[in-house]
């Protein structure tokens, strides 16, 4: 049976430093999930993870049991992108990478490739949000946290979270929507061109 | 009103948000944030009396510790505003002791009182300089006031300047290995007289005198540079 959180930090702050890998463990893949959508560079999503992590051990002892580690971590993770965001700000920006772009399925290509030009396009949305937006859709949906716990991690009003949501949500649905429309339109056009080259 | 509730994304986009991001190598990933947690020491764990819960937080923060502010303050003002004054000061030195204001006086006083009497002890205090050692804004100034005298077990500063309550207002310092005193004292930066005077074992005087220098602003007013010790009342 997986011990709980809990349990972990327990025995982490009575000295079992090993016990700390299992919570990295548990909470690594989320945690960079998170911050590779936040900060859409998979880089500087790896060196927040790392520095959320260190953190988060240096200041076990602030944590108390009545919380949710989970929500606890979060906050810490949430800090660390707005950091490294703004100090990015004020660097170039670098070159867009398709960051969530994973190993092909060979067994079905096409959905594979579809699945991964979705991928591109959301990272390309989420860009084009404000942050504050970005880390409220993505406290909500990709991690599914409540909006209690989402006013805990951000430090905002449960209202003006909902808030947030609903406008990055219309905003996602219409850049997709837009993005869909000009590339169904650009594929007609292009197979339109070649069946008239076909027939010169 | 529309309800931010129900808000949804369609199912296709919300996969590809929740979809795990692909970590090439993961192992040797949580084995570099493991090396990185292993050369950090953890922060020892905070009292109870830190532990306030979130849903406390803000009525710390915003209320509790500006109604805390506000009490000192007051409280402060309340006994600035006496004519008599005493209220406990720590120094740099590490020295707790009283300060005293009497009317124009102010004395301050080292925590532990003298082990010997000066009578028992021959005393020969000298006066090594009273240097400003730094401005504040154009209005207050830091002064040294130093002497030598190996064998007192005690020395406080005494002070008076003209038509100022509170000053000096701030009195640090200590003894130093080599037998020297040095305190420091808050002064105002205007045309006033400052006379202080160092009192050794509570018995012998040194006189410091030190006449207020007027700012740049004010230097076509400036009093001539008359010294005029004026010995604190203890000793006279």
């Amino acid at each position: 049976m997986a011990l709980s959180d809990a349990t972990l930090v327990r025995r982490v702050r009575d000295g079992d430093t090993e016990a700390f890998r299992l919570l990295v463990d548990r909470h690594h893949d989320d945690a960079l999930r998170y911050a590779t959508h936040l900060l859409g560079d998979a880089a500087d999503a790896e060196d927040a993870v790392q520095e959320t992590f260190v953190r988060a051990y240096r200041y076990l002892g602030r944590y108390r049991e009545q919380d949710r580690f989970r929500g606890w971590l979060w906050r810490i993770l949430i800090n660390r992108c707005r950091t490294l965001a703004s100090e990015r700000a004020r660097r170039p920006q670098p070159q867009e990478l398709d960051t969530l772009a994973q190993q092909p399925d060979p067994a079905s290509p096409d959905a594979d490739l579809d699945r991964r030009l979705l991928r591109a396009e959301l990272a390309s949305a989420l860009r084009t949000l404000p942050t504050e937006q970005r880390e409220a859709v993505l406290l909500h949906f990709a991690d599914g946290l409540s909006y209690p716990e989402m006013a805990v991690a951000t430090g905002a009003g449960v209202s003006a979270l909902k808030m947030r949501v609903h406008r990055a949500c219309e905003r996602l649905r219409d850049l997709l929507t837009t993005r869909r429309d000009s590339a169904t339109s650009s594929t007609v056009h292009s197979h339109k061109m070649s069946k008239d080259r076909d027939h010169a | 009103m529309r309800d931010h509730t129900t808000e949804a994304l369609p199912p296709d986009l919300l996969d590809a948000l929740r979809a795990p991001v692909s970590v090439p190598d993961r192992d040797r990933r949580l084995d570099d944030i493991m090396r990185a947690v292993r050369t950090t020491r953890p922060e020892p764990r905070r009292g109870l009396a830190w532990a306030w819960p979130p849903s406390l937080q803000r009525l710390r923060r915003g209320v509790l510790a500006p109604a805390a502010s506000a009490i000192v303050a007051f409280a402060f003002l309340l006994l600035a505003g006496t004519e008599s004054l005493s209220a406990v000061f720590t120094t740099h030195a590490g020295l707790v002791g009283r300060l005293e204001v009497l009317g124009d006086t102010l004395i301050a006083r080292a925590a532990n009182p003298p082990t010997t009497t000066a009578a028992t002890r021959p005393l020969a205090p000298t006066p090594l300089r009273d240097t400003v050692v730094a401005t504040l804004y154009d209005t207050l100034r830091i002064v040294r006031l130093a002497l030598r005298a190996p064998q007192a077990v005690q020395v406080v500063l005494a002070g008076a300047i003209d038509s100022i309550a509170a000053v000096p207002r701030v009195v640090t310092g200590g003894r130093t290995a080599d037998g020297r005193w040095e305190l420091r004292a808050l002064i105002p930066r205007e045309v006033a007289l400052s006379s202080l005077a160092l009192l050794v074992d509570g018995v012998r005087t040194v006189p410091l005198r030190f006449v207020g220098r007027t700012n740049e602003s004010r230097s076509h007013t400036q009093r001539p540079h008359t010294l005029r010790p004026r010995v604190a009342d203890s000793t006279r």
